[in-house]
């Protein structure tokens, strides 16, 4: 295999040599079929994918397209398997912003940030906006791409929160607050594994029951109706001891 | 003659007690050239040794030069790998080092080590080999997993330190912390703050109630606010505290318990963490942010506005910040009114992926610097700046040694008048003579490096992106920078003319790396031709490319005639990265297939 050009030992760097992104299809790259176009894709996947609440993607000067390739560790499934595409992607893109100026470049390592760094502050950045949005004494909801809302559970220290939008039915949300809650049941949280099949056993067993604050401030039991129609419309959750639910169903909740 | 023999039998035994008042590994290394007996008691006597790049030499030889040897400092991989400039399985392995120290010193105690592949064979094998062994600093590393930390923690018996920074740990369950002996009580120092999986809440709890001597402890994101007074409320004379999960609703009992541990902290000079912390949680750190001399916001981009200023008005005596650029230029204008002891400032970027609203500007960082005239070091990440601003920060701090500034989009001109920075960097380096680190960006010509060749007589460690015109701008920098150890060049338009104009210089530094500027194969292999003792690395991009789609399982082998291509004649080709450094170890053994040693 010859390398991808003539004269240039591996990909851009250096002057004279115009691989602007007309000649991109024409490099000899190694990666998966059709990696090129995903490649193509990663300009506009990358306006997107940081910052949910940034308005206008795409036209913006310097950084709104930077990259780095550390999301090979990172995951983000557009990037996970076109690091060659990024590679050279960025060479290319680095090489034209010679030319036109950096204002689209895509340029590998610049602003020169610890990889780690900028892993923690994508995480970072996405989780409290999340708790932001959700700060008040109500949930607000952010219709967009998340919904937070309380998790409280009866003889808990303190609440947590969930996003309703990770899950795709209330099997999966049941086993999610099983395990988060599993600390709290009665006998304590010593031994993790132990307690987390107790608090199954207790959900089923009917010690526990879930339920949920809905738009009218009414208290229902989670499991009636369609689980998007559920989602849409749960402000709260909260985990009730048995003997409290009384009032809500004579039956347990039904897991399955 | 008769001076001569008085110190022939000067005995050793004076001599080396008047050596062991040399600490630095400069002076150290300095003495050890003045003749073979001083060489011989030095190395014999030295106990911490520095190697700022661990394929400067062998390790066996340097294990057996220093058989004495307690502490080994040892950096890896280089500065632009922190990055991604340099592909995975670069190098930088620490094994073959702590292999080299088990057979030859024994007696080791303690361990840096910073831009290094550590494994969890290398971290059993460290647990095993040095029964003193007591500290174990790992910064920006990686290739292990908290299976090497239960290695480290389960055998090393009197352990004191064990400080995490930055490093990617793969995460193997939490069970590590169970690891640590419960005889174990020596602990000082603890950081996991960089781990991003869960931790054993109650094994954490019992580690630090038999760990009285615990002085610095930093917890990661997944300890809660409930733990973490658990713990300050065992050990209210911590010095240093990483905070898990600062979010706790009001009123409940775990942020109650919180702000009453942390009334009793009145040792406590030091606070990071503050990972998804509410404006609630901030008010209980108050009361300990009058003696705080460190202060690390920069992983929480919720600290801004006016919480951000009603926290760090009360930080007095505070020498060291860490902060977002969220907190905008009215936070640091604040900043400067109120912590008149400052001398590290650091902004990060909060969010680098949208160039929103101007958060932090040149208006920041004049402000600073008339507010806080002991400013030695900065790190400052901005989306403007101006020429007139850094003439204005050189003069009102002079003593700066650390002058790191990233103007975020490359190449940009001072908007104010539309003129390259040469005139701002050029008067940081004339007015502030002791700098010994500078990194500078925005639109550059010749005349900065004109500049800096002329002023930065102190200067060691130099980086430079997207900069300069012609070869002539390097040059000025090799001839003019008489104690440059470090120069590290992105995109700039030097060729083989800037290499080549003094070959010699190499040898006096520690290293060189070029990446995306205009040098070509011909250039690198006559700087290899003169100058046998430097290593000089080509690393090539597509081989790099290969090798990691082989170690993914993308691509199969298609051709074993690895630096086939390399080598076709064609010498004009560019060379894309190029990493130059003296050693007497010669070429490495371990290079991977992408990079070729010429």
């Amino acid at each position: 295999m010859s390398p991808p050009q003539d004269h240039h030992f591996a990909g851009g760097g250096g002057g004279g040599v115009a691989t602007g992104e007309d000649l991109k299809e024409t490099e000899l790259r190694l990666g998966l079929p059709g990696s090129a176009p995903q490649e193509k894709k990663l300009g506009l996947t990358l306006d997107l994918l940081p910052t949910k609440g940034f308005a206008s993607a795409g036209a913006k000067r310097g950084f709104s397209d930077a990259i780095d390739t550390s999301s090979r560790d990172n995951g983000g499934v557009m990037f996970s398997n076109a690091v060659a595409a990024s590679g050279s992607a960025s060479k290319a893109d680095a090489s034209a912003a010679k030319e036109k100026g950096p204002a689209k470049a895509q340029v590998v390592g610049w602003p020169p940030i610890r990889s780690y760094r900028k892993n923690t502050m994508a995480t970072a950045t996405t989780k409290t906006k999340d708790e932001a949005s959700s700060a008040g004494p109500e949930p607000k909801q952010n219709p967009n791409s998340c919904l937070y809302v309380k998790v409280s559970m009866d003889g808990a220290p303190y609440l947590r929160k969930v996003d309703l939008k990770l899950y795709s039915g209330y099997k999966e949300l049941s086993i999610a607050l099983e395990k988060m809650f599993s600390g709290f049941t009665s006998g304590g949280g010593k031994d993790e594994s132990h307690s987390e099949t107790r608090t199954k056993d207790l959900l089923n067993k009917s010690e526990y029951v879930l339920t949920y604050e809905d738009k009218d401030g009414d208290w229902m039991l989670v499991g009636d109706v369609p689980w998007v129609m559920f989602v849409e419309s749960c402000k709260k959750l909260k985990i009730m001891k048995g003997s409290d639910a009384i009032g809500l169903a004579p039956r347990a909740k039904d897991q399955n | 003659m008769k001076v001569q023999s008085a110190m022939f039998y000067f005995p050793e035994e004076v001599i080396e007690h008047i050596f062991s008042f040399l600490t630095h590994h400069h002076d150290r290394n300095t003495v050890s050239t003045v003749c073979k007996a001083w060489y011989k008691i030095e190395r014999l006597s030295r106990r911490e040794v520095f190697v700022g790049n661990c394929y400067a030499i062998r390790p066996d030889r340097a294990a057996a030069r220093f058989p004495g040897l307690w502490s080994l400092s040892l950096k890896g991989k280089p500065h632009f790998a922190d990055f991604d400039l340099v592909p995975p399985d670069w190098g930088g392995l620490a094994g073959p080092w702590i292999e080299a120290l088990a057979r030859s010193c024994p007696n080791l105690e303690e361990l840096r080590m910073k831009r290094m592949v550590v494994s969890d064979e290398n971290l059993e094998l460290l647990g095993h080999a040095f029964p003193k062994f007591k500290a174990l600093v790992l910064v920006s590393c990686e290739g292990f997993s908290t299976d090497g930390l239960a290695a480290v923690a389960r055998s090393c018996k009197s352990l004191r330190e064990l400080d995490l920074q930055e490093n990617e740990i793969e995460d193997r369950g939490p069970r590590w912390l169970n690891s640590f002996p419960d005889m174990c009580t020596s602990l000082v120092s603890l950081n996991f703050a960089c781990l991003k999986g869960e931790v054993n809440l109650k094994s954490l709890e019992r580690l630090v109630c038999r760990s009285p001597n615990l002085k610095c402890l930093r917890l990661n994101r997944a300890v809660p606010v409930e733990t973490l007074a658990k713990i300050i409320n065992q050990c209210p004379n911590l010095e240093d505290l990483g905070t898990g999960s600062l979010l706790a609703d009001q009123f409940s009992e775990a942020y109650v318990s919180l702000v009453c541990a942390l009334q009793k902290c009145k040792k406590l000079r030091s606070l990071s963490g503050f990972w998804d912390v509410s404006p609630l949680c901030l008010l209980a750190v108050y009361p300990v942010c009058a003696n705080l001399t460190g202060l690390n916001l920069s992983y929480a981009p919720t600290v801004q506005g006016q919480d951000f200023i009603n926290l760090i008005q009360h930080c007095v005596k505070l020498q060291r910040l860490w902060v977002l650029d969220s907190v905008g230029d009215k936070g640091l204008t604040v900043v400067a009114s109120a912590c008149k002891e400052l001398q590290e400032l650091r902004v990060f970027p909060s969010d680098l992926f949208a160039a929103g609203p101007a958060t932090v500007t040149e208006e920041g960082l004049v402000a600073i610097s008339t507010g806080c005239p002991k400013l030695n070091s900065l790190l400052y990440f901005c989306q403007s700046m101006t020429n007139s601003a850094l003439i204005t920060v050189s003069k009102n701090c002079p003593n700066f040694t650390r002058f790191r500034l990233a103007i975020l989009e490359p190449r940009k001109p001072d908007p104010a008048t539309n003129e390259p920075f040469d005139e701002g960097f050029g008067a940081v380096v004339k007015n502030c003579k002791n700098l010994r680190r500078f990194s500078i960006s925005g639109l550059l010509t010749d005349q900065v490096f004109y500049y800096i060749g002329k002023y930065a007589k102190a200067l060691e460690m130099l980086s430079i992106a997207f900069a300069g015109d012609t070869d002539q701008g390097m040059t000025y920098v090799l001839n003019g920078c008489k104690n440059l150890r470090k120069l590290e060049i992105r995109d700039c338009p030097f060729g083989d003319g800037a290499l080549l104009a003094d070959v010699t210089k190499y040898e006096t530094m520690r290293s060189l790396w070029m990446s995306s500027c205009d040098i070509s194969l011909r250039g690198c292999k006559a700087l290899a031709t003169k100058m046998p003792s430097l290593n000089v690395e080509i690393i090539n991009e597509w081989e790099a490319e290969m090798e990691e789609n082989l170690n993914n399982g993308v691509a199969e082998v298609i051709s074993n005639n690895n630096n086939k291509h390399f080598n076709n004649g064609n010498d004009d080709r560019k060379v894309e990265k190029l990493y130059v450094y003296r050693t007497v170890g010669g070429p490495r053994s371990d290079a991977p297939d992408f990079v070729w040693t010429l």
